[in-house]
């Protein structure tokens, strides 16, 4: 079996072994691109630390190197042969994302909150008039009871527009640093924002640095950043495995 | 020892959460495994949901 890691802007093949790990690594060649793979046992496609950490050094690895477009940790193939397959039948698709991205890294950022410690700051009062809830206060029984439910959802609808305006205050100053950048909301309830950004690799610094200047602006919050990393929320791309041979 | 290893959690999580559910898929009867991803990916959620009671100070201090 063969494990894949990855595909390089690189036609020329070349191997190392993995300190730690073990494995050996090598770049199958084919028409100005590579695909980077290792032979392997179906031990090394489950997900467990030791196999997550030797995806991710060759990762580092490759990206140190070469324009990567990792593939899917854990995917393993019969051979070779079928690897080099993926290579030539999806050659175009590669070689134009790698253009795309070339010289360009991720970097990752998340932002939480506790959700208690921004509620216990607000009156319930406070949290209703923000919502314009106040105005459905009334003796009539449907007014009684809207007004109970909405009292009941306040707290969640007024942390869901609280958690929209701090990660937009955050988020666009560092897409602004950026070529494009994603962001997700709410992930789960304690992480208000999971933002991914495109940078060239030179401004790597530049972007840190206004990172550390919004944590400091938002020292409530915690903070973590993450990179640079392949492009990993960058392109999209689905390849069939299985065609003819070549 | 605790802030190693919380230092190794985060590194791991943060690793999980990008090499899990992204990257070129690669689908059809050639692939003989793509791991038990999805399923760990939506463990992975519920991961993420605890990491800042369990990792405050580490994250306070990162950068």
């Amino acid at each position: 079996m063969i494990y894949l890691y990855g595909v390089i802007d690189y036609g020329e093949a070349f191997s190392f072994t993995v300190h730690g790990s073990g494995r050996k690594i090598f770049n199958l060649a084919v028409n100005g691109l590579g695909m980077v793979v290792s032979p392997a046992g179906a031990e090394d496609g489950k997900v467990l630390s030791q196999n997550i950490l030797a995806h991710n050094t060759v990762m580092e690895y490759l990206m140190d190197r070469f324009t990567v477009l990792p593939v899917r940790f854990g995917t393993l193939v019969s051979g070779e042969n079928e690897a080099r397959k993926l290579l030539v039948n999806y050659r175009s698709q590669f070689a134009r994302q790698l253009k795309r991205l070339h010289g360009k890294v991720e970097m990752g950022v998340k932002v939480l909150w506790n959700t208690e410690q921004v509620l216990s700051g607000f009156r319930e009062s406070e949290i209703l008039g923000e919502l314009k809830l106040k105005n459905l206060e009334s003796d009539t029984p449907g007014h009684k009871f809207l007004f109970r439910k909405y009292r009941e959802k306040a707290p969640e609808m007024y942390l869901e527009r609280k958690a929209v305006q701090i990660a937009d205050q955050i988020h666009e100053p560092l897409a602004r640093q950026s070529l494009e950048a994603r962001r997700h909301i709410l992930r789960t309830p304690a992480l208000i924002l999971s933002g991914a950004y495109l940078l060239d690799r030179e401004n790597v610094s530049g972007f840190r640095g206004e990172f550390l200047h919004l944590k400091r602006n938002f020292s409530d919050y915690n903070f973590l950043m993450s990179g640079p990393w392949p492009p990993y929320n960058f392109f999209n791309l689905t390849c069939i495995a299985g065609g003819e041979s070549i | 020892m605790s802030s190693v290893v919380e230092e190794k959690n985060v590194t791991l999580l943060e690793i999980l959460d990008h090499v899990l559910d992204k990257g070129v898929v690669i689908k059809g009867e050639v692939i003989i495994s793509i791991a038990d991803v999805d399923l760990i990916y939506l463990g992975l959620q519920l991961v993420l949901a605890s990491v800042d009671k369990v990792l405050p100070v580490y994250w306070d201090d990162d950068v």
